[in-house]
């Protein structure tokens, strides 16, 4: 589904990324750990296309298609979502609608016709519901003034509405309390199907008692240094990055 | 650069006028000395501190032949605010027409000629940012509405006065006059696109009572050629309350002279302005807040918004008058440059000759935010239509203050042509 190959980018003038390379398969879960600073945000910018994050070589391919040459909007029409590790405000923008345009823009670029007001509230409803948000929600503006549990829950509300191909979730867990945190595993184990593959950037390992990986990778100075399975997590965990961190690599 | 006025045409339209009045020397010659007054200042020129951004071309004002309008009726329904009553009064050419004659009981409504009203534009405030407009104005205005509502009266359905737009020049007056304690809602909505080159000088005089309520919506949504120059002078006596959202969104020039006195105690001012420049359109809005009396308290928050080669100025003044007390004035100004070439100029003013005040003000002129944009194409909306949200959203606080829903759609559905025109301007 997704094939990262020996990927370098830079962010304002510095090379963050340095040779990554990552494969995943349709129905795959992989977690990506690693110290701060690392470039875990950087990779996920790197797929949703975020404008000033500069690749410099490497390739990145989804389904079959040069993701680089692509705009944001084109890449989340292809399926491709990013919950991002910090959701942005905006204020005066409110969440139905931009819940709905986001959903019949990809509608749109598949050829189908817009969703209908009323097949969209009970949609959003649902899903409302199933993230264990009030109604009224839908009529505050995106993400302002929401507590840090609120945005992300946000996030993944917004990957339901939007099921796409690939999801990349960059510290979706960090700042939530343990109740918070098994709303969001239980909103994306939902979504977990043979064809849907999911990128998950984590901090902790707790996250991934929940979502259960495939594969672990630890990245390191813009490079995956090792991978595993998710017993890696476990060992990560308990005795930290250094001993699978080379020395040059680590701050 | 100065403006040279030939007032030779504009002499003989005064006479004109005073032929066609009713024989009264002191009617005659308070229009003669506004004449004068008018003629001795002349246009106003960049010269002048008030109009430092703004030049007004003769040719395209004062040279214009005054606007020869027949009986235009109802107006072309083309105009009107969908959603809102039919207009009570309609001006064109500076003449006036009311729907619904009201002269007797609590609201009177009608037109100065047909009332027989002989108040005289002499007694009215002139704006000393804008003396030398009112004062033509005061000698030319063929006639004026009139909307007069009595004392503890509340007019529970918004009043509606429709300026259509006229090629020619026009002068054209509003009188508002609140007794104590009436409460009213007043839409003033300048629409129409003249093919021929048009200037609407307008004074819109407001006096309220003590206690009174007022709430002016002011849509601008005039054809890009068109010349406006608006003087409004609202008096307000103790505890009275002056509301005025306001927004142009259209107008090759519009000039806005807003001159608000708070007489009394208790007296309370709010302003809520939005102003979009697109390609060739200058738009100045200049408001003078007069805290003539203690407890008074105000506010003012402008937004304002320039596309590709679009000016917009806002310039508020805050002044607190020597002797005054417990004064409370607030003032921002908010701005969004949408392109490398417009041009916003932004002056929020203190003049403040008390101690016991409190006043803020504060200007912002910035871009639409990257990571604001990014999120929203991240979830798959295109970049032109996240723009619009963003503009719309940097919008949303003014439309709101549009408290009349038809109104606020109108705004809305002003504020998208606005932008629909400036994106296909840039060609994004
Ligand atoms: N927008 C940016 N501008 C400048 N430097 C950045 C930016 N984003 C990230 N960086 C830098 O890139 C490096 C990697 O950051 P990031 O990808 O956010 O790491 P992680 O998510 O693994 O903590 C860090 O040194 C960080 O300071
Ligand atoms: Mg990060």
């Amino acid at each position: 589904m997704l094939t990262v190959n020996n990927l370098h980018a830079r962010v304002e003038e510095r090379e963050i990324l340095k040779g990554l390379s990552l494969k995943i398969r349709p129905g795959e879960v992989h977690a990506i750990m690693g110290p701060n600073g690392s470039g875990k945000s950087t990779l996920a910018q790197v797929l949703a296309g975020r404008p000033g994050y500069e690749v410099t070589a490497g390739e990145v391919v989804f389904e079959g298609q040069d993701l680089l040459g692509l705009e944001p909007e084109e890449r989340a029409h292809l399926g491709i979502f990013l919950a991002f590790q910090y959701p942005v405000e905006i204020p005066g923008v409110n969440n139905a609608y931009l819940l709905k345009a986001a959903l019949n823009a990809s509608r749109q670029a598949r050829g189908e016709p817009p969703v209908d007001a009323f097949e969209f509230m009970k949609l959003v409803r649902a899903k409302l519901e199933q993230m264990q948000m009030s109604q009224d929600f839908l009529h505050r503006s995106v993400n302002e003034g929401f507590s840090g549990g609120e945005k992300k829950r946000n996030e993944i509300l917004q990957m339901l509405m939007l099921e796409p191909k690939l999801a990349v979730l960059d510290e979706t867990d960090s700042g939530l309390d343990i109740d918070a945190l098994k709303v969001v595993a239980a909103g994306i184990n939902s979504l977990r199907n043979e064809q849907r593959s999911f990128l998950v950037v984590t901090h902790y390992q707790r996250l991934l008692e929940y979502i259960v990986p495939d594969h672990v990778h630890v990245l390191a100075e813009g490079r995956i240094v090792r991978s595993g399975d998710s017993s890696l997590a476990l060992a990560l965990e308990e005795q930290g990055y250094d001993w699978v961190v080379p020395k040059e690599a680590r701050g | 650069m100065t403006a040279v006025v030939s007032t030779d045409a504009l002499q003989q339209a005064l006479e004109a006028q005073l032929a066609k009045m009713p024989a009264d020397p002191a009617l005659q010659s308070a229009r003669r000395d506004a004449f004068s007054r008018f003629v001795a200042l002349g246009l106003p020129t960049t010269r002048d501190e008030a109009w430092h951004y703004t030049r007004l071309d003769p040719s395209q004002t004062t040279d214009l032949a005054l606007a020869s309008v027949g009986d235009i009726g109802e107006p072309a329904s083309s105009l009107t605010i969908p959603g809102l009553a039919a207009p009570s009064l309609t001006f064109a050419g500076g003449r006036a027409w009311s729907s619904e004659q009201q002269t007797a009981g609590p609201v009177t409504i009608g037109t100065l000629a047909t009332l027989g009203d002989r108040r005289e534009p002499a007694g009215l405030v002139e704006p000393q940012s804008a003396q030398a407009l009112a004062a033509l104005n005061a000698a030319l205005a063929p006639d004026g509405g009139l909307i007069e509502i009595s004392a503890g009266t509340h007019v529970a359905e918004p009043l509606y006065c429709l300026f259509a737009a006229t090629p020619g020049q026009s002068q054209s007056r509003l009188l508002v006059r609140l007794a104590e304690n009436a409460k009213l809602k007043l839409v003033i909505h300048h629409a129409g696109r003249p093919t021929e080159p048009g200037w609407n000088n307008l004074v819109v005089d407001v006096q309220q009572g003590a206690g009174s309520s007022l709430s002016v919506y002011r849509l601008n949504e005039l054809g890009a050629d068109y010349q406006q120059t608006e003087q409004m002078t609202v008096r307000i006596a103790a505890n009275g309350k002056f509301h005025l959202a306001t927004a142009d969104l259209g107008a090759g020039l519009s000039r806005n002279d807003v001159c608000i006195q708070l007489n009394g105690a208790g007296a309370d001012a709010q302003l809520d302005g939005l102003f979009v420049a697109n390609q060739g359109q200058h738009l100045d809005n200049r408001v003078l807040l007069d805290h003539a009396a203690s407890n008074t308290t105000s506010w003012q928050r402008f937004r304002g918004i320039g596309n590709h080669r679009g000016r917009g100025i806002f310039n508020g003044k805050v002044l607190v008058r020597e002797g005054t007390k417990g004064v409370d004035a607030q003032q921002t100004s908010n701005n969004l440059l949408l392109a490398e070439r417009c041009e916003i100029d932004t002056k929020p003013e203190l003049e403040i000759y008390a101690d016991d005040v409190k006043c803020s003000h504060g200007a912002t002129v910035g871009k639409l935010d990257d990571d604001q944009l990014y999120y929203l194409r991240s979830r798959g909306i295109h970049r032109a239509e996240a723009r619009r949200l963003l503009i719309q959203a940097f919008a949303i606080s003014v439309v709101e203050r549009f408290s009349i829903e038809a109104v606020a759609q109108q705004v809305g559905r002003a504020l998208d042509n606005q932008l629909t025109a400036a994106m296909r301007e840039e060609g994004t």
